[in-house]
């Protein structure tokens, strides 16, 4: 794509997010789409997981329970505030995804599957029993609103711009990985394990980093989720989260980060937008991670890019007026 | 390259100053307030008002409950005893002369959902009150934002906390708590000369607060518990519970389950040779649930159930209409549900308008007021303000499965 | 109190038999197409709801509704490979994993929308009460479950071993290539793999049905635990399946009842962690080799 365009795309970008708190009216519904920028957040993790080292995680939202508990914990029986439990729930959860990665990420796709999947549950049930120490299935209250540096963040509106920031330097960070060393590195295991190990990359390691970085974004969002709803309890972490973070990052395109925002925004929306087929909502939900497997298992941005490349070829086949430049090749552009 | 990242640095600036900016006036009040129903606007005409004038509002009163996930026949049991009630209300010339409206929001057995409902039927709907779900953690949830928004509504969920815990003004809870009803059950087993009784709760908001309830209230009578066994949602097979039961020596046995459960632990006691004559078993309303007769068969027979709603016996005209209607006896999922709904319509009744302030002062003025079940609603004690209900009756089956009478008891 | 531990072992027995035969429908396909399917659970309570369905609701006689469910499972299992297996087994490692995730939640959904939230009451095959040996109390659908397993898992091996069918499902599991070429029919044969595994599955289902109750989530702890059986066993080995299983359903219970029937579940997990760190080829361990 251009660099023109690309900076036009990005003022446009700009404008419509500035515009959007003030587009909507209702309370509830900038609320909605706060909660949706959250999941966003979380499920980019995924797409570092599942989509880049290719590692299925069934119990993903056990990860961002994690950093939920760690800042609704801290918040209220400690009373420390935001700008200590944000670090903290970060570093938590990414001490967990050590703990936890380092006998399960030994295992094989639908080992892995079904151990995280066993994790989420067992996880679940620790929070639910443990009373003294978790509050059990009551939850965690009134956690506070954050306040840093005099500012509280209180309003929708201002959460929302909170979430935003948040999310595109989480997105940049992330991009900045993907192309690294240890980004390369990650997809190489996903190509192939055998091959990644022949030349020369740490597997079991590889993918223990990736789990460690997907669960730091998973605790980032699971302590905006303590702060902006005030109240987690172990349901809001249970095996059918996961699963819907599952299907948004595939419905968006597991492998593509944005592909992981884009799908957050919609599946969180569209329960909303259905609210009159409700007793079909979870039945909707599986079936459309059944249909896009079927019919377009690489997600929206997927199919997209393909398309992007079907027309990228024709033209090449019959160029205007130059002659193919190597630079212009796919893979090679930067 | 170099450009882009500066754009996106660009970008990032101007939502942090935008931020900064909003952040700072995050002095203003909160954006919404739930706007008063003006009862003289003049709107299209309701498409039914067999009797008045067709110029008011129809009063709008939103429903929280579980139509999908794992509590969905609660649900199903509320939309059905309410659907039936309101008919006959608005048959009979409404709610202070006008239609009532219910919309119902689905929680999908879920706190987060569930308060998003509560969002989008205060926000959005502009609702006069709401019926809060029948599971205390959904309740716990909502709470919260119910007293950050000002809006009265009235929760169905055991837990005493919240119609007691911080004080709350616009929470009120239409159940006997948990804070009475353990005791009511540690009274009877008393009468019975039981002392030495075994705790099965299952492991969810629910059952964990019910049996530490059980537990506290047991060390303050200095009795012994024999022991306490748990199960899990979706648990079937309770042998070795009920081996540690039997092998514990208790004299009697407290049940805090949920339907399934109930109907199965009810028949594996059986099975496994339990003698509830000897050792009696009394378990919580959801031992009347629809299903648990059906599961547990004969093996009900003789087990007491505490519940604030026992309709087949406090109201057996309205179950025989149910029955009519729908094919199936309620039970008390459908009764608490109605109970709550009939509430809410005294409250707004006082009221006699339907702006947030008022429908609360209307709560508060219940006093005495007997619900389509037959026992008493006061609200605004002093010593519990937003508790209404504080009887439970217990009941048993008898050897043709239905309930039978045992007793009426008050806190 | 004597008697625990005979009353602990034949319950968890039979609770295992069942965690067993999920594990065989599991493993089962995995040798087939190297694929699993998370919906298995979900096939198991399909099974016991067609069989509710035909006896308690529409009144059929028993063996109606026993056929009813076998013809039912085989069509499911046919449309699952048709409509699941084959549009996704080649398009990416997740595909067919992730579909079935989906399919599994649907199912459970759609179940709900089918038949209602109420939990069903599947009746008995024999005699409602349980008679006692002394101080164990047995429960005849125990004994049933007990003694349906054993009869299937002679019906599989008479199958798979003696008939040519099953010889080819064999020469299939083994090594797909190698069977085209001998001729052998391999998409038929998959096709047949998943029925098979569909039917058994149906059949737990209608085991379990009269122990429980039949509710939409009845499948999904089973599947778990016929997992972790199928882990401990050693992926690959029939046996190990089966007896994993079994192994499981005593575990869980023996915890339930010695440690804590609150994290029971959490006990599981824990042992499926500790033999994936310590001996990740299970009991029976076979080598399996990932798929490069």
């Amino acid at each position: 794509m251009k660099k023109v365009s690309k900076i036009i795309i990005m003022l446009l970008l700009a404008i419509i997010i500035l515009s959007v708190p003030h587009l909507i009216k209702s309370d509830y519904t900038l609320h909605v789409v706060n909660l949706a920028g959250i999941y966003a957040i979380c499920v980019m993790g995924l797409v570092f997981l599942l989509g880049f080292a290719g590692q299925l995680s069934l119990g993903h939202s056990a990860l961002m329970s994690i950093g939920a508990y760690t800042t609704g914990l801290l918040a209220v029986e400690l009373n420390l505030p935001f700008v200590i439990t944000f670090p903290a729930a970060i570093v938590v959860s990414m001490l967990f995804a050590l703990l936890i990665g380092i006998p399960t990420l030994k295992l094989k796709s639908f080992y892995l599957a079904m151990a995280t999947r066993g994790l989420n549950i067992a996880l679940f049930i620790v929070l639910i029993n443990w009373k003294r120490f978790t509050h059990g299935a009551d939850g965690i209250v009134n956690i506070p609103r954050p306040s840093f540096a005099g500012f509280t963040i209180q309003t929708e509106r201002a959460w929302f711009y909170f979430i935003v920031a948040i999310l595109i330097v989480c997105y940049i960070a992330s991009r900045n990985i993907e192309k690294s060393r240890i980004g390369r590195s990650f997809k190489a295991v996903k190509e192939g394990e055998l091959a990644a190990e022949v030349m020369g990359i740490d597997v079991y390691r590889t993918k223990i980093l990736a789990f460690v970085l997907s669960s730091a974004l998973a605790g980032t969002a699971g302590c905006l989720f303590a702060h902006l709803n005030q109240f987690i309890c172990p349901n809001d972490f249970n095996i059918t989260q996961s699963v819907t973070l599952l299907s948004m990052s595939i419905f968006g395109g597991s492998e593509y980060l944005l592909g992981g925002v884009v799908g957050a925004y919609v599946l969180t929306f569209l329960p909303e937008a259905l609210r009159f087929l409700q007793t079909y909502a979870r039945f909707i939900n599986g079936i459309l991670i059944l249909l896009i497997m079927i019919l377009a298992p690489s997600g929206l941005f997927g199919v997209v890019s393909s398309l992007f490349e079907k027309l990228k070829r024709q033209k090449k086949l019959d160029p205007p007026n130059n002659s193919p430049n190597i630079a212009d090749v796919e893979g090679m552009e930067n | 390259m170099r450009n882009k990242n500066m754009f996106l640095r660009f970008i990032v600036g101007v939502l942090l100053i935008s931020f900064v900016l909003t952040a700072g006036c995050s002095a203003q009040t909160q954006t919404e307030q739930p706007v008063e129903t003006e009862p003289n606007a003049v709107e299209t005409p309701e498409e039914t008002q067999p009797v008045e004038e067709t110029k008011l509002e129809p009063i709008k009163i939103g429903v929280i409950t579980e139509i999908t996930g794992v509590q969905a026949v609660a649900g199903k049991a509320a939309q059905e005893s309410i659907n039936q009630y309101v008919k006959e209300l608005n048959a009979n010339g409404g709610l202070l002369g006008r239609e009532v409206v219910v919309l119902y929001e689905d929680d999908q057995s879920a706190q987060t959902v569930a308060v998003n409902a509560f969002n989008k039927l205060v926000l959005e709907d502009k609702v006069a009150a709401i019926l809060g779900p029948l599971y205390s953690t959904h309740c716990l949830a909502i709470k919260p934002r119910a007293e950050e928004l000002g809006f009265p509504w009235l929760a169905m969920g055991l837990n005493d906390r919240i119609g007691t815990e911080d004080d709350p003004k616009w929470t009120f809870q239409g159940r006997t708590s948990d804070a009475y009803t353990p005791t009511l059950v540690l009274n009877f087993l008393e009468e019975q000369g039981k002392h030495n009784p075994a705790i099965m709760y299952i492991g969810d908001d629910f059952g964990i607060d019910g049996k530490d309830k059980f537990v506290k209230l047991l060390d303050e009578r200095g009795w012994t518990v024999a022991t306490i066994e748990a199960m899990q949602t979706g648990d079937k097979d309770f042998t070795a519970q009920i081996l540690s039961i039997r092998a514990s020596g208790a004299d009697s046995i407290i049940a805090w389950l949920h339907q399934e459960e109930a109907g199965l632990f009810l028949r594996q006691l059986e099975e496994q040779g339990v003698d509830k004559k000897q050792i009696p078993v009394i378990g919580n309303s959801s031992f009347l649930g629809a299903g648990v007769t059906d599961i547990a068969g004969q093996s009900a027979v003789g087990t007491y159930v505490i519940s604030g709603t026992a309709p087949m016996l406090q109201n057996p005209e309205w179950s025989q209409k149910f029955f009519d209607e729908y094919g199936a006896n309620p039970d008390f999922l459908a009764a608490d549900s109605l109970d709550g709904f009939a509430t809410i319509v005294r409250a707004i009744e006082l009221a006699g308008t339907t702006d947030p302030e008022s429908v609360r002062q209307g709560f508060l003025s219940i006093k005495d007021w007997i619900g389509p079940f037959n026992f008493a609603h006061t609200f605004g004690t002093a010593e519990s303000p937003q508790h209404g209900v504080f009887s439970s009756i217990i009941v048993t089956y008898d050897e043709n499965l239905q309930t039978e009478f045992v007793a009426q008891v008050t806190k | 109190m004597s008697g625990i531990l005979p009353q602990l072992l034949f319950s968890g027995l039979a609770i295992g038999c069942i965690y067993g035969l999920v594990g065989l429908g599991f493993i089962q396909v995995y040798n087939a197409v190297g694929l699993t399917n998370f919906a298995q659970g979900e096939f198991v309570m399909l099974g016991a709801y067609l069989f509710v369905s035909a006896v308690v609701i529409w009144k059929a006689p028993f063996w109606v509704g026993f056929l009813f469910l076998l013809v039912g499972m085989a069509v499911i299992g046919f449309l699952f490979t048709r409509g699941v297996y084959k549009p996704t087994y080649k398009a990416g490692r997740f595909a067919f994993l992730l579909a079935s995730v989906g399919l599994s939640m649907a199912l459970q959904d759609l179940v709900v929308l089918i038949w209602g939230p109420v939990p069903l009451y599947m009746p008995r095959l024999v005699s409602e009460s349980s008679f006692n040996i002394g101080n164990v109390f047995i429960n005849p659908q125990h004994i049933i479950i007990i003694g349906s397993t054993i009869l299937l898992l002679i019906i599989q091996y008479l199958i798979f071993q003696k008939t040519p069918l099953g010889k080819m499902m064999r020469a299939t599991a083994q090594d797909q290539f190698a069977a085209t070429l001998s001729g052998i029919k391999v998409p038929l044969m998959i096709i047949f793999t998943f029925v098979n595994s569909s039917i058994l599955a149906g059949i737990a289902g209608f085991l379990v049905g009269p122990v429980f109750s039949v509710t939409p989530s009845m499948g999904a702890s089973a599947m778990l635990k016929g997992f972790v059986g199928c882990t401990i066993g050693g992926w690959g080995s029939i046996p190990g399946a089966v007896l994993g299983g079994i192994l499981v359903g005593i575990i869980e219970i023996f915890s339930s009842f010695y440690i804590s029937s609150a994290y029971k579940d959490a006990i599981v997990f824990l042992v499926l962690i500790l033999f994936l760190l310590f001996k990740p080829k299970g009991i029976f361990g076979e080598t399996v080799s990932e798929k490069v």
